[in-house]
């Protein structure tokens, strides 16, 4: 407490100036003249009066200095006096601080836009209460194809009741999962995303609703009265913010629901994507007695004592429990549960791997900024070894000298920072407002737990700490060999040698500047390797043949709510709609298909062959099921192998036939004609088997980077469907399809939803954005890294042949020819590139393992690509070493000897 | 740095005293007493003498006024407080005390600790 006190009269004493000290001084001079003029009364002559009234009162300057230090912080005064020193240094040299600042700025604002994506996606604690206590339980089945290779997966409603009855690790457990539906009160309709939740989902997060409440055990059972919660977002925009809305009806798919709270705003639901959510029990009765229709993820909260070992310890036994109940395999193949955090699966795990990609490489590209300006103020140092020596002779404490060019360090990395937040922050406000929201194409297998856009990225205190602390690093990481360094000098040799830097005490400096830069190479090479392995990957994935024509497509979903499109409605309005469609002359074709390529999410099913012996259960390959309208292919443009499309006439009570993809073709017959087999599917009502009457080339239906696995097409003239994607194939840009699209489905059906509208390409885009985003930022911190090293290894040569100017003019006044002073600089160039490449392939080979799991049809350690970007490397190197070797060249011997 | 706190603290009590002796007082006059009675104290390096009233004057023992020195000067008088006269008192007694207990020490011969 004392220590407070103290501290706090000082600091006072300190801001409030020398007041206390010119009186002070004041007081001596005053007390001084007393003591002349009575010694010069006592009849001494005046100059020996003044000498002893001087003895007798001491030196007062040491006097005052002891009254400063006893009194005040004398380290905050010594910085405040570093701080106006290392300014006016600073503005002593503007080109220096201007490059320095500029550096700085660069890769501090890559690291501060980077920490703040990662830090809104990855690290800020999720918006639920206590979120650490919050887990996602997975059933675990075996993998057919891999023994002892378990696949997590949903549950099924019954298997998640023998869980729920029988744990004892959590507090309170829900299933949820995504669904659609049509709106069609309130205004136009609309496809509303949602969740089913069960009713104790909201408590368990910890949401609460701001207006009406949230549901209640009443609506957890059979026959739950139609209840929904609407998000704040919708409530505002659909209902108007009303204060009275609940109570009021929302009509989804035909059926009214009572509106019974709000959700808060920013909350859409643990998939991020929600407008509205309904009771679990709201849904089919039928799908919660079948234990095999898996369908909902379960979230539930950890109980306070328990640990995440415990509660996934808990998981695998009740989930074998839940198993069990409802098969008859033997034990060893059966399935399990586990238990993970929310926190953990917050994110598609590729994400997370670009994530901490992106984070490495600037930090790469920061490191070879500080190596940079590392040696710069090396040279600096050099060039300040008199000052410093002065200095040091005087009697300042080379920590004290130390601390005075540190401060000039801070200084520089402070005024980099204050930049780079500008940089960071004016190109994550660009990026956001190019990209509003990236849930949608963030979400990844679990589904995105949060909406990523603009919102999140906000400045916090959170990020103007991380700013603060990247600053002090920075500077630590670049001023402080350089402080040592100069500290450490030889005062004598520094002091007497006339011009600063002289070959004696440069010597040493010289070796650390190669080292550093060395180094500084040897990173660039890194990030160039990284880098090129990413364009490489988009490049391959731009060539990877999707088996369609994207261009001039426009896509939307169509979905017929079961209420008013009984199964034999379905058909004849999509005919309608098609035709309708085809008939406007911007529109060349249209055509139905049940999914739409690269978006992933088609069905699965098993492949029969009627004609074979029953193969054994659990043997039957899998093959990815489509139905289509007759123009889907010359729609898509999907290339006819052998074979015909379907047609107009193969309907209800024709022969049934299917279309088969290549891949399909060679797996299931090979080495045969497939046209005339017969295959049966397990979805569609086409058991039994239909005859395959074409062959179409393979299509891309996942992932664009996923390989196409067998693929059958179903007519969906023989089947019907309630919903799927209309394609489009325009005449016209395909966005100035969307209000002719708009106005014809409004004239068949005005309650029908026009949503997931898209052109292909956008589709494309969305499917191909993570390995073009990390691709061109990574070549983007690589660009930077190599401008940066290049940068470096020019001010090194410059500032060395420099230096060298004297003993280059000796050695050619002894003899020595232009070409060999020019081989001397580009020979030392070669060695620096040299080694650096060297180390920097060493360093490549570690990085790019990193990056395996994001490339595409590229090895990490590509022969290609690490040659020719070492290569590069070497050559811009030698590029840059060029100016300084030829500076050297032309050196007249005359005048450099005549200098000294 | 012990053996000048002692030294301050016996300054800012000869400070104090001759103050309460002889009413206000510049530092010069101060000092002039000061030297009169310690002899050798402040015989040289007179100057420690401001940053103790300085110090003292912090400490609101002591207050100064601007007034006329004898020979017609401007000077800063210094004059005792009201704290400055409890001060005074107590450590003018815990001055007393150990110098009463040092003086035993030094008394002491070795018979009388038999």
């Amino acid at each position: 407490m004392k220590a407070v006190r103290r501290f706090v009269r000082r600091l006072r004493a300190s801001l409030s100036g020398r007041q206390d000290e010119d009186r002070l001084r004041e007081e001596l001079a005053e007390h001084l003249d007393l003591l002349t003029e009575e010694y010069a009364q006592a009849g001494i002559p005046l100059d020996e009066a003044r000498r002893r009234a001087r003895l007798k009162l001491g030196a007062s300057d040491a006097t005052t200095e002891a009254w400063r230090d006893q009194q005040r912080l004398r380290w905050l005064e010594d910085l405040w006096s570093d701080l106006r020193y290392g300014l006016r240094m600073l503005r002593r040299s503007p080109g220096f601080s201007t490059s320095a600042v500029l550096t700085l700025a660069l890769g501090i604002g890559a690291n501060l836009a980077i920490f703040a994506l990662v830090y809104a996606v990855l690290i800020r604690p999720l918006p639920f209460r206590d979120p650490g206590e919050l887990m996602l339980v997975h059933l675990l089945v075996p993998d057919r194809d891999a023994p002892g290779v378990f696949e997590k997966m949903v549950w099924s409603y019954p298997k998640y009741q023998v869980l729920r009855d029988r744990q004892q690790v959590f507090t309170g457990t829900a299933l949820f999962a995504r669904r659609e539906w049509s709106l069609t009160n309130a205004g136009g309709p609309e496809r509303l995303q949602g969740e089913i939740v069960g009713a104790s989902y909201f408590t368990l997060l910890g949401v609460e609703t701001p207006l009406g409440r949230t549901f209640d055990a009443a609506e957890d059972r059979p026959g739950a009265p139609p209840v929904a919660i609407i998000s704040h977002q919708l409530w505002q925009r659909r209902f108007g913010g009303d204060a009275g809305v609940t109570g009021k009806a929302i009509t989804l798919d035909g059926t009214p629901f009572t509106i019974v709270g709000v959700a808060p705003p920013g909350f859409h639901g643990l998939f991020g994507l929600a407008d509205v959510w309904r009771p679990l029990m709201t849904t089919d009765p039928s799908d919660l007695v079948e234990p095999f229709s898996h369908s909902y993820l379960l979230v539930a909260r950890r109980r306070a004592g328990v640990t995440v070992a415990q509660a996934d310890a808990a998981a695998r036994v009740l989930g074998a429990q839940a198993e069990a109940a409802f098969s008859s395999v033997p034990a060893r193949e059966q399935g399990s549960a586990t238990a993970v955090t929310l926190d953990a699966e917050r994110i598609d795990p590729l994400l997370r791997r670009a994530a901490y990609v992106l984070v490495g490489a600037v930090g790469l590209v920061l490191l070879i900024a500080c190596v940079n300006l590392a040696t710069l103020t090396l040279t600096r140092g050099l060039a300040r070894q008199r000052e410093v020596a002065i200095r040091l002779a005087i009697g300042a404490s080379r920590w004290r000298v130390v601390r005075q060019l540190l401060t000039e360090s801070l200084l520089l990395s402070f005024a980099g920072t204050a930049a780079g937040a500008l940089v960071a922050f004016g190109s994550i406000h660009a990026v956001s407002s190019a990209m509003p929201d990236l849930s949608h194409v963030l979400r990844g297998e679990q589904g995105g737990l949060m909406r990523v856009g603009a919102s999140m990225l906000g400045v916090d205190a959170t990020l103007a700490l991380a700013a603060i602390a990247l600053a002090i690093v920075t500077a630590a990481l670049f001023g402080l060999l350089p402080a040592y360094h100069a500290a450490r000098g030889d005062l004598t040799t520094a002091v007497k040698s006339g011009t600063a830097g002289s070959s004696s005490t440069g010597f040493r400096g010289m070796t650390l500047r190669n080292g550093l830069v060395v180094g500084e190479v040897a990173l660039a090479l890194v990030m160039l390797v990284s880098a090129g392995l990413m364009v490489k990957s988009l490049m391959r994935l731009s060539q990877t043949d999707l088996g369609f024509r994207p261009d001039r497509l426009l896509t939307f979903r169509l979905q017929l709510p079961d209420q008013t499109y009984p199964p034999e409605r379905r058909l004849p309005f999509t005919e309608q709609l098609l035709a309708r469609l085809k008939a406007r002359h911007e529109i060349e074709s249209a055509a139905f298909g049940h999914c739409a390529p690269v978006s992933g999410g088609c069905n699965g099913t098993l492949a029969l062959f009627p004609d074979r012996p029953p193969a054994a259960r659990g043997s039957d390959p899998l093959v990815g099921v489509t139905w289509v309208s007759p123009d889907y292919f010359t729609t898509l443009g999907i290339r006819l192998v052998r074979g015909r499309w379907f047609t107009d006439r193969d309907r209800e009570g024709q022969p049934k036939v299917v279309v088969i993809n290549e891949t399909a073709a060679r797996r299931f017959w090979p080495n045969e004609d497939p046209i005339g087999k017969r295959l049966g599917l397990g979805q569609g009502g086409f058991r039994d088997g239909a005859e395959v009457i074409g062959v179409a080339a393979d299509v891309r239906y996942d992932a664009v980077e996923t390989p196409p696995g067998p693929d059958a097409y179903i007519p969906l003239l023989q089947s019907s469907r309630p919903g799927g994607y209309i394609f489009l194939r325009s005449r016209v840009p395909p966005s100035a399809l969307v209000p002719i699209v708009g106005h014809e489905i409004a004239s068949v059906d005005r309650d029908l939803p026009l949503s997931d509208v898209k052109t292909m390409d956008e589709r494309y885009g969305e499917a191909t954005w993570r390995t073009w985003t990390i691709g061109s930022l990574l070549s983007l911190f690589a660009a930077l890294a190599l401008v940066l090293a290049v940068v470096g290894i020019f001010a090194v040569l410059a500032q060395s042949v420099a230096q060298r100017t004297r003993e280059i003019g000796v050695r050619m006044a002894l003899g020595a020819a232009p070409r060999d002073i020019r081989r001397l600089v580009l020979g030392r160039a070669i060695s620096i590139a040299g080694m650096g490449v060297a180390i920097g392939l060493g360093g490549a080979w570690f990085a790019s393992r990193l990056l395996t799991t994001l490339l595409y049809e590229v090895e990490p350690n590509d022969p290609f690509v690490l040659s020719a970007l070492a290569l590069l490397l070497f050559a811009v190197t030698l590029v840059a070493s060029y100016v300084p070797a030829r500076r050297a060249a032309r050196i007249n011997p005359l005048e450099t000897i005549r200098a000294d | 740095m012990a053996k000048r706190d002692v030294q301050q603290g016996t300054l800012a009590l000869m400070v104090l005293r001759t103050l309460d002796i002889l009413g206000p007082l510049h530092g010069y006059g101060i000092a002039r007493r000061i030297e009169q009675i310690s002899g050798d104290l402040l015989a040289v390096n007179q100057g420690t003498l401001y940053p103790v009233l300085l110090k003292l004057e912090q400490e609101e023992a002591i207050a100064s006024d601007w007034g006329t020195s004898e020979n017609n000067r401007r000077a800063r008088f210094y004059r005792l407080t009201a704290a400055g006269r409890r001060r005074l008192r107590l450590e003018t007694r815990e001055w007393a005390q150990t110098t009463a207990l040092m003086d035993r020490f030094i008394a002491i011969k070795a018979e009388d600790l038999a």
